[in-house]
């Protein structure tokens, strides 16, 4: 599944970065070739999902928590907000101090994280499989009880506005999925993204901070998920011990309703920014993730830019020379999504012989039903993924908890394979015609600046 | 979709376990970490004198199998700066009559990854393939290593390539800001070189030129071979002698290396980037290198100065100041001698009160350490390793490590404990011996309009204003 978030720390520097276009995440599924991930999933008194995976091989444990709320339950003038206060989340309890959240899981010689999408709010610790007990210590506390005062949000405010820039304003084509959400979205809150706009956080006061946390931030809303060098029967006394005197939010959680209407006609849009080579975008709207249709279309990207030997890379950028970098992207979301095509021209190549090139390309697909071959090459790539997917307790414990809050059966991470193989040729080739349409999508084009007509 | 789970799963809606209440004041006290139980590293050599290095590791059916040769772009001749990196790029392009698009296509269908990539020093062919599919892969795999055709269509397409890539350098502020802090701390050294060359030497660069450094310095006595995954000793040997004891080449490469000298020290560069959303800063110095008996104190300390989320750079200039969405700083450390980096993204209008926080920060460790500080960061240091070996790729990385500086065998054993022994004063003795603040370089890209003045007001040393096409040349031509 790939996701698009903003999270609480930033990556390191020094690395050479040839082209960075989205923040992804890329997180995955198990597969039937592989040992089954085995766990057990639970609920407690006051509504908190467990779910708990035991994997003795390492001395490490991945103590998580996932919130079902993301940057969609934001209202249109408060965007920016899930994000803003998943950075407040760390700022401690009546127990434990500014700054200390993070001290003490350094000194355990843990790591911690969060990170935020369009759907939810994900804050994990990795701790040696000792440590479990202090895990559950830490996310009771922010859960039972966070502290929020005035200068830890004055400062987070601070941070994040910095944070936007270095994501986003401070790199080529970093507008990119900002300009894409905000084109293919009209009503639906999925037309900004989880950075949101910085305006809004400076006016959000501290009473709205605290009616979202006892609105979202309730046990019934929360999913905790533990997988590692941990002893079930043990973890649950433990679990038990921290979380079963949260209470109850017992609120009506808001989700959105609204559902974007189909559009109409194709919506295009070219944005002059500092770069040096035209970028083509395509957005197409699809369907959520978890339909059979966004299975399909799974099997298409796989075929259209998996590997070197994917068709556009095989085409457009090996054959044709008329791009850098071509990819193509389903973002998986919990609402109807986008698939996303993108080009890079090579030095000299015209935008609108970009888009023609990756159109004929797409044409191809809806005419021609791709080979037994190409068929065969598609699913083992994807067969393979899985296999490499969940290699890491962190990455288990994500995917355990996205299966059930997103689907409600965490067992799809031993047999969401399934409904991939259940996808045919003709599928692939149906699914591109049914959604591949001129009317159903948005086409961006990044100019340099100095294309411009003053 | 909400249908219920297999046998497996048990769902308790009410649970009933005599919990004891929690004492939430304090962090839970708990009991001594496990250790870490690694399988050993077995050794084996092939018929032509290649090492093969091997950790099985059976939870996945995967394997990791990376083959490092002893040569990078240390090797480039001068004014074919980049060679080593097309060289390793080409590899793939063609082999044995097989086209790009040919040998693309069969490892995609294995379900395969094959990355090739070129450092300074070393660089490395890494497969990851599914156990099942190890004995195709590998004939690819040696294809592309023993029989590369290194066609000229792909040669010009991936000049094309990198003289591109040098273009977008010119708006990518973290690119300039990397690129400068090379050529400007390490001077004409090759550590101050851009590793993908200049558009000079990249267009200078032939066909013969790849051949020529191809059979200099592929050499199975300059290379060896790290597994890690599903198979056992015999099973490996037997394959890798099918595809590779037939590598015959005799000769190694010895390598000479002088020690890199800061060119600039003292000095501040502000590169101008109009209308740039931050600062990039990067500061540094050169560092020892990776074999000094320093490296578990400067492990230490750097935790506490840069390497952590509480680290006092990223305390101060994110949590205090909030300047920044982060601050951090790393020791590179290199077969010989190696750098110190401190960095940050800052806000524009506060470039120099950061850059003041930065040196109050080098200064300061230099000046006292508390044990409290000590604690956490040996702590976070040591407790943490054993996360690196988790998957197949990231434990390969660790033998690889092992072996290339010949390190002891019980090293990954013994790094925690070393870790913890680190005493106060090693610690406070790594700051004063290898941050020197005075001695650093600084290195700011952003606008210069808006941030000059403050800078020079500063009086931190000889401010030198430069432009992004002092660094990385003109755009260029195609």
């Amino acid at each position: 599944m790939n996701k698009i978030s903003s999270q609480f720390i930033y990556g390191e520097p020094m690395k050479r970065q040839i082209l960075i276009l989205f923040l992804f995440l890329i997180s995955g599924w198990m597969s039937a070739q592989t040992k089954k991930i085995e766990f057990v999933h639970y609920k407690l008194d006051n509504g908190l999902n467990v779910i708990l995976h035991q994997d003795n091989s390492t001395p490490i444990v991945a103590v998580t928590v996932l919130y079902h709320v993301g940057s969609k339950n934001e209202g249109p003038e408060r965007t920016g907000f899930a994000h803003f206060f998943e950075h407040l989340m760390f700022e401690g309890s009546p127990n434990i101090g500014r700054g200390e959240y993070f001290k003490i899981v350094e000194s355990a010689g843990g790591q911690l994280n969060a990170n935020t999408s369009f759907d939810r709010t994900f804050y994990y610790e990795i701790l040696p499989s000792n440590q479990l007990e202090l895990g559950l210590y830490l996310e009771s506390e922010r859960m039972l009880h966070l502290k929020i005062d005035s200068i830890g949000v004055e400062t987070q405010r601070k941070v994040v506005k910095e944070e936007r820039k270095q994501s986003y304003e401070n790199r080529p084509y970093g507008s990119l999925l900002e300009k894409i959400f905000s084109n293919a979205y009209k009503v639906h809150p999925y037309r900004w993204i989880p950075i949101g706009s910085v305006q809004y956080i400076d006016q959000a006061k501290l009473d709205e901070f605290i009616e979202f946390y006892k609105t979202f931030y309730v046990p019934e809303n929360a999913t905790l998920s533990i997988a590692g060098d941990i002893n079930i029967e043990e973890t649950k006394k433990l679990v038990e011990k921290y979380f079963g005197e949260i209470p109850k939010g017992n609120k009506p959680i808001p989700r959105p309703e609204v559902v974007e209407p189909p559009q109409k006609n194709e919506i295009r849009e070219i944005v002059y920014d500092n770069v040096q080579l035209p970028m083509v975008v395509f957005a197409y709207h699809i369907p959520e993730q978890g339909t059979p249709d966004y299975y399909a279309l799974r099997l298409l990207t796989t075929l259209l830019s998996g590997g070197e030997s994917a068709r556009l890379q095989k085409e457009i950028k090996d054959k044709k020379q008329m791009a850098l970098a071509v990819g193509s992207i389903p973002l998986s979301l919990e609402d109807p999504g986008l698939f996303i095509v993108y080009g890079l021209t090579n030095v000299g190549v015209k935008a609108e012989d970009l888009e023609n090139a990756i159109e004929s390309e797409i044409d191809k697909v809806k005419k021609e039903l791709i080979s037994e071959y190409e068929f065969q090459k598609v699913r083992n790539q994807i067969e393979s993924d899985f296999v490499n997917q969940n290699s890491r307790v962190a990455g288990i414990a994500e995917n355990l908890a996205d299966y059930l809050v997103y689907f409600g059966d965490p067992n799809l991470i031993n047999t969401e394979i399934e409904r991939y193989m259940k996808v045919t040729r003709e599928d692939i080739k149906r699914v591109a015609n049914k959604y591949f349409t001129k009317e159903n999508r948005v086409v961006l084009y990044y100019l340099p600046k100095s294309m411009e007509k003053k | 979709m909400k249908k219920l789970m297999m046998a497996f799963v048990i769902i308790l809606t009410a649970l009933n376990l005599n919990a004891q209440k929690a004492d939430r004041t304090k962090p839970p006290k708990l009991s001594p970490p496990k250790s870490l139980q690694l399988p050993a590293v077995q050794e084996f050599t092939l018929t032509n004198g290649l090492k093969v290095y091997l950790m099985e590791k059976h939870q996945v059916p995967l394997i990791q199998l990376n083959l490092i040769l002893k040569t990078g772009s240390l090797n480039d001749p001068d004014g074919k700066e980049g060679l080593a990196d097309i060289v390793f790029d080409m590899l793939d392009e063609g082999a044995d009559g097989m086209n790009a698009l040919q040998i693309a296509d069969e490892i995609d269908f294995l379900g395969a990854n094959l990355n090739i990539s070129s450092s300074l020093f070393t660089s490395n062919l890494s497969l990851n393939v599914p156990v099942s599919k190890i004995n195709d892969a590998l004939k690819i795999f040696s294809k592309i290593l023993l029989k590369p055709d290194f066609p000229e269509a792909e040669l010009i397409r991936l000049k094309k390539e990198r003289l591109t890539n040098l273009m977008q350098w010119h708006d990518q502020p973290n690119e300039i800001a990397r690129v400068a802090f090379n050529k400007l701390l390490f001077g004409s050294h090759p550590y101050g070189r851009a590793e993908i060359g200049t558009e000079k030497s990249i267009k200078k660069i032939t066909r013969e030129d790849i051949v020529d450094y191809y059979n200099r310095y592929f050499l199975p006595g300059n290379s060896f071979i790290v597994a890690v995954g599903d198979i056992d000793k015999s099973g490996l040997e037997k394959l890798l002698s099918e595809y590779f004891a037939g590598w015959s080449k005799k000769g190694k490469v010895e390598y000479k290396i002088e020690m890199p000298e800061n060119v600039n020290s003292g000095k501040i560069f502000l590169i101008d980037k109009p209308g740039a959303a931050q600062s990039v800063i990067y500061l540094g110095d050169i560092a020892p290198s990776r074999t000094t008996q320093d490296y578990y104190s400067i492990n230490v300390m750097n935790t506490i100065l840069g390497g952590s989320f509480t680290s006092r750079l990223n305390n101060n200039l994110r949590e205090e100041h909030g300047y920044t969405y982060g601050a951090g700083s790393r020791f590179v450390l290199r077969p010989v001698a190696g750098y110190f980096i401190a960095y940050s993204s800052v806000q524009t209008d506060v470039t120099d009160k950061a850059l003041q926080e930065f040196f109050k920060e080098l200064n300061g460790i230099r000046q006292a350490i508390s044990q409290e500080e000590i604690d956490r960061a040996k702590n976070y240091t040591a407790l943490g390793y054993p996360n690196n070996f988790q998957t197949v790729a990231g434990i390969a990385g660790e033998v690889e490590e092992l072996v290339y500086y010949n390190l002891s065998k019980d090293y990954f054993n013994q790094y925690i404990d070393k870790i913890l022994s680190v005493k106060d004063e090693e610690v406070k003795s790594a700051a004063e011996k290898y941050i020197k603040p005075d001695k650093m370089i600084v290195v700011v890209v952003g606008d210069k309009s808006r941030i000059a003045e403050g800078i020079k007001k500063l009086n931190l040393g000889k401010v030198v204003e430069m432009t992004v096409e002092n660094i990385l040349g003109k755009v260029p031509e195609m």
